[in-house]
């Protein structure tokens, strides 16, 4: 018989990934099970970042022109504002994100997302640089850019799942250990072995079961002393 | 940038949080499944549903794809493409302040003298009370209505629209036949004719049924109004300045041209 499932609690937070923990919580209350959803049965993509050389050639080209003198920009006409200095188009952050949100799932657009990802561009880079982009440009304020940059990244990381793509949420971090993981993963070792040394059935879910068994034949020989006198 | 980086790096931290307080309630889950999880789910967020639709795949396909975006049909049942909240509001508002403008005309009539009452009269087929004709149906009568009322006595309205209709009549654009005259003296007239009967009838007394506790019922509201408590979201016009993401949010599933519409400015209470 199949469970029942209860309808899903409304749910609104205000900010994205408050609103996505209520919302998953809730969905695994209301008896809904995760590990339903299908796993893509590909390799995924993994973005991983490389330096070569003609990039590094491009950094330092950059860095070597220069940077404006302090106090360049008041020497400007008033005539002639740069485009961030003058009101910007969007105030209400509902039609920023609308429009930034459309730019990003248009799909000329998000090919260059996917593209970018695949080769190891950060999704902070790249949310980063567009919304910088539209701030220069004059559409959103500085604070409008803050606002948005936890929407647009998780559009970001959104196109990068549905392209089953493994990519860098932050600088070269796609093999990062969690630090917690891995305090978690030492910790079983280490009851592992306590446990082996005191005769007890090593957990499954711990262990693979191959290993197992290879534990189980030489259970004998490991529990022995190495300063055990051996067998004459 | 640097402070720019740190703001967005914050993120990272924040889908850590959301993994592990989800891998608390789910033991049995991959780490990358997991991942592709609140990673989607908060795209569907942050786009307000959008997203749903334009990655498709597997995740919309599943139980708990669905459930969210039947979960998020709240305002999507209101017609979202007709809904325009802030146009019915200067409608009400309009047709109601235009309502008192004429019954402030109409008091004038009645305690002014004579020939303050012709005025008044007179004004009631003027260039301004033609106006808060038009705001009795749209969003422009609101400041119409608004002026009118505040000048308030019969005396002062009787002169202005004596005023007024001197000029109008120079002019003979309000004369019998024409279109602006007719339709201010069919609202005037009935914005009188309304006035009178509330006179005769008086304000209507609290009535009601007394039905004791009502227990049963289905109301999609309460969950609702749990939701924007949780949220602590006090003010109906936070939701339009502020963004807000989940499916309880109104531009959630609904399209947008709720947020597009052109707006009236909404007056003030009286």
């Amino acid at each position: 018989m199949a469970e029942k499932k209860l309808k899903l609690k409304p749910i609104i937070a205000d900010n994205v990934s408050d609103a996505t923990e209520k919302i998953i919580l809730n969905a695994i209350e209301s008896g809904y099970n995760l590990n339903d959803i299908p796993e893509s049965k590909e390799a995924p993509v993994i973005g991983k970042r490389k330096i070569t050389n003609e990039g590094i050639d491009e950094v330092v080209n950059l860095t070597s022109k220069g940077r404006a003198i302090p106090g360049q920009s008041l020497t400007n006409s008033k005539e002639q504002p740069y485009p961030w200095e003058t009101p910007p188009k969007f105030t209400n952050p509902r039609e920023a994100l609308n429009n930034i949100v459309s730019t990003i799932l248009n799909p000329k657009g998000a090919k260059h997302i996917v593209n970018a990802l695949a080769k190891g561009a950060s999704v902070t880079d790249l949310s980063l640089s567009i919304l910088y982009a539209k701030f220069a440009n004059g559409e959103i304020t500085p604070d409008l850019m803050l606002l948005l940059s936890e929407p647009v990244m998780y559009t970001i990381m959104g196109i990068g799942e549905e392209a089953n793509i493994k990519y860098n949420i932050d600088d070269n971090d796609i093999n990062e250990v969690d630090s917690e993981d891995e305090i978690e993963q030492k910790n079983k070792i280490k009851n592992l072995f306590s446990e082996i040394k005191n005769n007890q059935k090593p957990v499954e879910s711990v262990v693979p079961r191959s290993i197992l068994e290879q534990i189980k034949k030489q259970g004998p020989e490991i529990r022995k002393s190495l300063l055990s006198k051996g067998e004459k | 940038m640097g402070f720019l980086r740190k703001k967005f790096k914050q993120v990272k931290n924040a889908v850590k949080k959301v993994g592990k307080a989800v891998k608390k309630a789910v033991k049995k889950i991959t780490k990358s499944k997991l991942f592709k999880i609140i990673a989607t789910v908060g795209a569907v967020l942050a786009t307000g549903g959008a997203a749903i639709g334009a990655f498709g795949g597997s995740f919309a396909s599943s139980a708990f794809g669905q459930a969210i975006i039947n979960g998020g049909k709240f305002f999507a049942k209101f017609n979202p493409t007709s809904f325009k909240p802030f146009t019915a509001a200067g409608k009400f508002i309009g047709s109601s302040l235009a309502g008192k403008a004429g019954t402030a005309a109409v008091e004038g009539t009645t305690t002014a003298t004579a020939t303050a009452a012709e005025g008044a009269a007179a004004a009631v087929e003027g260039a301004a009370a033609a106006e808060g004709a038009i705001g009795a149906g749209g969003g422009f009568g609101v400041q119409t209505g608004t002026l009118a009322t505040g000048q308030g006595g019969g005396g002062t309205i009787g002169s202005v629209a004596k005023g007024a209709a001197t000029k109008t009549s120079t002019a003979s654009k309000l004369a019998k036949g024409t279109v602006i005259g007719d339709v201010a003296r069919n609202v005037i007239s009935n914005v009188g004719t309304g006035m009178v009967m509330q006179q005769i009838q008086g304000d209507p007394d609290n009535t009601g049924v007394v039905t004791g506790l009502n227990l049963a019922g289905e109301n999609h509201l309460e969950n609702l109004a749990v939701a924007y408590s949780d949220a602590n979201i006090k003010n109906l016009e936070d939701i339009y300045k502020t963004n807000y993401y989940g499916t309880a949010d109104v531009g959630f599933n609904t399209d947008v041209p709720l947020f597009q519409q052109e707006t009236l400015q909404i007056v003030a209470p009286i």
